[in-house]
């Protein structure tokens, strides 16, 4: 997969099953392990609670090795060690980023063998 | 019980209407309930309440027994009780209405995800699972993400008989707790969770183990692993969200 998938939802709860649906389609279309997905679906949750809204988006992208998911805006809450902690559990490799719109982004990588 | 002493209990309840003895069959049945519930446990509810359920079972095959048949109670009994247990598992552990479809295919799935995990020494795919259990790609996503609506219950009920109340090991699991930085909302969130769902988390977030060990460790199905996670990590983030009352 080159393209990203992209999906906007309001930073409100209860859009994040419409993302975790979401992730769940492309986990398996990418043939990911689903304790894989299970886990990607649960740092997205995690880090959705900390969108700052109006709204928030989730871009995935992938090659051979891995899954990215970049997700935001993001408020400073994201960068609670407690959490980082929960999040370096479940992705590989776990980065906030200033976006252009000067908030803070979540980059989340995702080995694309079975669950850590 | 001797067979006769049944069946001349069960003459006196049937035709009779003597209650006392419907009371007394079902006392001396109540070990077939507890060994029938017993290869339920492990699933995410309580034994007592399989139990429970299967008692309910026995008490309505009591009700339609037919004398004239000529069969024993107990073998009568059996597909009853395990029907009762079975519907539970099916009707009302799940916190919004699904399609009975979308459960029955839940359960398949959550065995298959154990069995394929024991066999693959990995996690499946979905398309492994789909396969397995004959259905497409998009059905059985619909009932994994489906899964995600059953409400585990008396997730409070301690499960060591020898202590009651407590956890076998979380003496270490609390001294983890420590080990999350003070003032961190992870940390202050763990006080939102009930025992067992701290000791998951923690063997998740602190031991690192994945969620088939944990499967294996605590005794439950990696899908059950998989919404106690998401659980705690919902009343983790509701108790952040609360506001501060003031001192």
């Amino acid at each position: 997969m080159s393209d990203v998938v992209s999906i906007t939802v309001p930073a409100t709860p209860g859009w994040g099953g419409v993302v975790e649906l979401v992730l769940a389609g492309l986990g398996a279309r990418l043939d990911l392990p689903y304790d894989r997905i299970d886990e990607l679906q649960l740092a997205t949750t995690t880090v959705l609670a900390d969108a700052v809204g109006p709204d928030v988006r989730v871009d995935a992208s992938s090659d051979t090795a891995s899954v990215d998911l970049k997700i935001g805006p993001l408020s400073a809450a994201a960068d609670d060690p407690g959490r980082r902690r929960v999040l370096d559990a479940l992705a590989d490799s776990v980065e906030l980023q200033p976006g252009d719109d000067g908030a803070t982004w979540a980059v989340l990588t995702f080995a694309r063998g079975g669950a850590r | 019980m001797a067979s006769g002493d049944q069946r001349a209990l069960l003459v006196a309840y049937l035709k009779e209407g003597d209650v006392r003895a419907r009371d007394r069959l079902v006392e001396e049945l109540m070990p077939l309930v507890r060994s029938l519930a017993n290869r339920y446990a492990g699933r995410g509810e309580p034994t007592e309440d399989l139990v429970q359920v299967g008692a309910i079972g026995l008490v309505k095959a009591i009700d339609r027994f037919e004398l004239e048949k000529g069969v024993e109670l107990s073998t009568y009994a059996v597909p009853t009780i395990v029907g009762e247990i079975r519907r539970h598992f099916r009707d009302r552990t799940w916190g919004v209405h699904v399609p009975r479809r979308l459960k029955e295919l839940s359960m398949r799935l959550s065995r298959t995800r154990d069995e394929l995990s024991a066999q693959l020494g990995r996690s499946p795919t979905v398309a492994e699972l789909a396969a397995a259990v004959g259905v497409d790609e998009e059905e059985a996503i619909d009932a994994l993400e489906a899964s995600k609506a059953y409400a585990p219950r008396s997730l409070d009920q301690p499960y060591d008989d020898d202590e009651p109340g407590r956890l076998p090991g979380l003496a270490d699991e609390e001294r983890g707790y420590a080990a999350l930085e003070r003032g961190s909302v992870v940390r202050q969130g763990l006080d939102a969770l009930d025992e067992r769902e701290r000791r998951i988390v923690v063997l998740r977030f602190l031991r690192g183990m994945s969620q088939s060990e944990i499967a294996l460790e605590v005794g439950i199905s990696q899908m059950h692993v998989s919404r106690l996670l998401r659980r705690a990590l919902e009343e983790m983030r509701g108790r952040l969200e609360e506001p501060e009352v003031p001192a």
